[in-house]
């Protein structure tokens, strides 16, 4: 990563041990939570972290769940880079994802050169104009983006439910939108899961951002609002502007990711299509300490533990919620990480030492 | 049309808009706390809903709801505990850790509850004991009174009570004096000699120790069951309410009845028809609308005071000239 080719500096050495440790502790927490409800841990590790390759199918798993997750991490990420604390990432997909489905069924003579890209550029849509009401309110009236933004979430929930059982309904027996044409669906990989090639997609557009992130001026100034806001206003960036810009490609980010949802792995709109994904980016996003580069390392632990956690619950009888236990603490722990800090406990360590050299 | 209007907005709408708030309200006092030494408690929402589960849990076991509230502050007190660890001791971002503790609560009460109660969703059981309601008799004969007044919980009656301690503490004492300093300028509070970083750890065990009353008051009292994710945003409600007249707990509690009134309004008028999704989105786009519309009636309220202190130093200035 860094310019000197192999050459892997102390602090990047550092931040990997303290990553390791959180881990760690984090697995250790799991496995007393196990070994108080009866699990033995071992087994059920090594099924959670061997289980996305076990068959096709978990390896399908696999990789459905890591095309969102890389998203939605990249999407809150971009969020985190203008101080905004977005927890509405949900509702943007919600938005997304209804758009694309919506729009996917209604041309059937349409050819699909028109075809895709109309659909996945209403998705992006969909998600940014979702996503633009909290940013407007936080810069305008100093509304917590929290709170509202969470908000936001349960009005898609409730709005895009509605939507599906009176507006555009298939009128089936499990609420959805109508099947998607057939030009709008996105292939599968594997024939015996859901893996479908939105999964590149998503790659591409990480490395897009990427790029913009850190080979663009736009992408400077981005990155200079996030470590000194004061001095982005001072240099003369329109930091209102770049915001609110960011928040909406962060939702549509998350639209897109929506859309490939619906285009990949449902062929429709149904209740509830990814709840809690707003908190997979975080974690994807917040595990790497919010570095951009890394976040395609964190999408792939975490989408591992989440194929893994079906694999556990199908083979060994342990609820899934306990997964989704696991990756919340996991998130807590990353929070204490200074307690992990094992730079700081060294130093401190020897100047203590030093402390008592001198004074004896 | 008229006839519809007084099925939905007759008197009882009233009494169930008291009950509907009283949650919001706990909620809002815990924030305010919170709010009140400069810290944001998202995590309101899981304290209530890991204390709804063991108040009820511990109902269902002892037959005792003292017992059920007693444990459920002091479940609330533990989780404000590691919040105010990792927040104040490991600076870690205090939104992020309270969002953690949200998922911790969901997805721990929904494990517990698989693995020990082997249910799914929610539990209910004539075995839990519920806190009383109380039933005045003497109102009885005054059918209006008795509807709005009669059948409240302990818990909603005792309400007041709580607000007015509250408020008397952060005002009137030496205590809130300092809290709100502390919440206004860390660094002036610190040079005058308050320990930050204490009166912010007691602030949000307070805060804890009221969401866990007020979970407990959400499964016994306000129901007698627990169900799946059965806060459903009522603390972020809480937080959206505490923004009234600057976390001041009686303006946020008057704030919350905005929130129970749609609570309660939403359960009526999807007995005349209108969709579900649609009266559920309601009370969260009222969230969303209040916390703009408060925010920006503060914003306006700082902006006037601020040139009118710039208008007195300029005529200060001239009558020394």
């Amino acid at each position: 990563m860094s310019k000197n080719g192999m050459k892997i500096s102390q602090d990047t050495l550092f931040s990997i041990l303290k990553f390791l440790t959180t881990f760690a502790v984090a697995l250790l927490l799991g496995a007393i939570i196990m070994m108080v409800s009866g699990y033995n841990p071992l087994q059920v590790y090594a099924a959670l972290f061997t289980g996305a390759f076990r068959s096709t199918l978990d390896f399908g798993t696999m990789l459905e769940k890591l095309g969102t997750i890389l998203m939605l991490g990249l999407a809150y990420n971009l969020c985190h880079h203008v101080l905004y604390f977005n927890l509405g990432l949900e509702g943007c997909l919600y938005a997304g994802a209804l758009a694309y489905a919506v729009i996917g069924y209604q041309f059937p003579d349409l050819s699909a050169v028109i075809y895709i890209p109309l659909c996945f550029g209403v998705a992006v849509i969909g998600g940014a104009l979702w996503a633009l009401p909290p940013v407007i309110f936080k810069l305008k009236y100093n509304a917590n983006e929290a709170c509202s933004t969470l908000m936001m979430n349960y009005v898609a929930l409730n709005l895009t439910g509605y939507s599906i059982y009176h507006i555009w309904t298939a009128n089936s027996y499990v609420p959805r939108t109508p099947n998607l044409l057939p030009q709008v669906t996105m292939p599968r990989l594997f024939v015996s899961s859901r893996a479908n090639v939105t999964l590149f997609l998503a790659i591409i557009v990480f490395a897009i951002m990427l790029f913009v992130m850190f080979k663009t001026s736009f992408g400077f100034k981005i990155r200079t609002i996030g470590q000194n806001e004061r001095f982005a206003k001072y240099a003369g960036f329109n930091v209102t502007k770049i915001t609110i810009g960011i928040i909406a490609l962060s939702g549509g980010i998350a639209g897109l990711a929506g859309g490939f949802e619906v285009a990949g792995m449902y062929g429709g709109f149904i209740d509830g299509i990814a709840s809690g994904c707003t908190f997979d980016g975080l974690l994807a996003s917040r595990l790497v300490n919010n570095n951009m580069r890394m976040i395609p390392f964190s999408s792939v632990l975490l989408a591992l533990l989440r194929s893994g956690a079906k694999v556990v619950e199908r083979s060994l009888g342990v609820p899934s919620a306990f997964v989704d236990l696991m990756i919340s603490i996991l998130i807590l722990l990353v929070m204490f990480d200074k307690a992990f800090d094992w730079k700081r406990i060294l130093k401190r360590e020897k100047r203590l030492g030093a402390a008592e050299n001198a004074g004896g | 049309m008229l006839g519809i209007i007084s099925r939905v907005l007759n008197i009882d709408i009233i009494h169930a808009t008291l009950r509907c708030s009283a949650p919001v309200i706990y909620a809002a006092m815990a924030c305010a706390i919170s709010r009140q030494v400069g810290l944001l408690n998202i995590s309101v929402e899981g304290t209530m809903l890991v204390s709804c589960f063991s108040a009820v849990v511990v109902s269902y076991y002892s037959g005792s709801w003292l017992l059920a509230i007693l444990v459920s502050v002091l479940v609330g007190i533990i989780f404000a505990l590691v919040l105010a660890t990792a927040s104040i001791k490991f600076k870690g971002n205090i939104l992020i850790v309270g969002v953690s503790l949200n998922m911790i609560a969901t997805y721990g009460t929904k494990f517990v509850l698989m693995k020990v109660f082997k249910l799914t969703s929610s539990f209910s059981s004539p075995e839990i004991v519920s806190i009383p309601n109380v039933h005045i008799v003497a109102l009885e004969k005054y059918p209006k009174l008795s509807a709005v007044f009669n059948d409240f919980n302990i818990c909603e009656l005792i309400l007041p009570l709580v607000i007015f301690i509250l408020w008397f503490a952060l005002y009137k004492t030496v205590w809130g004096l300092r809290v709100r300093t502390v919440g206004m300028n860390d660094t002036a509070a610190k040079t005058s000699g308050i320990n930050p970083s204490v009166k912010k750890l007691q602030c949000l065990i307070l805060s804890g120790a009221i969401a866990g009353f007020g979970g407990a008051y959400l499964s016994l009292g306000y129901v007698t069951m627990f169900i799946e994710k059965m806060t459903s945003g009522r603390g972020y409600m809480g937080m959206a309410a505490m923004n009234f007249g600057n976390a001041n707990p009686v303006t946020a509690a008057l704030g919350s009845l905005i929130f129970g009134f749609f609570t309660a309004l939403s359960a009526r008028v999807q007995l005349i028809g209108i969709p579900s999704q649609i009266v559920n989105a309601v009370p969260y786009a009222a969230v969303v609308i209040v916390l703009v519309l408060v925010n920006r009636n503060n914003l306006l309220k700082e902006k006037k005071r601020n040139s009118s202190l710039l208008y007195k130093e300029k005529q200060v200035v001239k009558m020394e000239n």
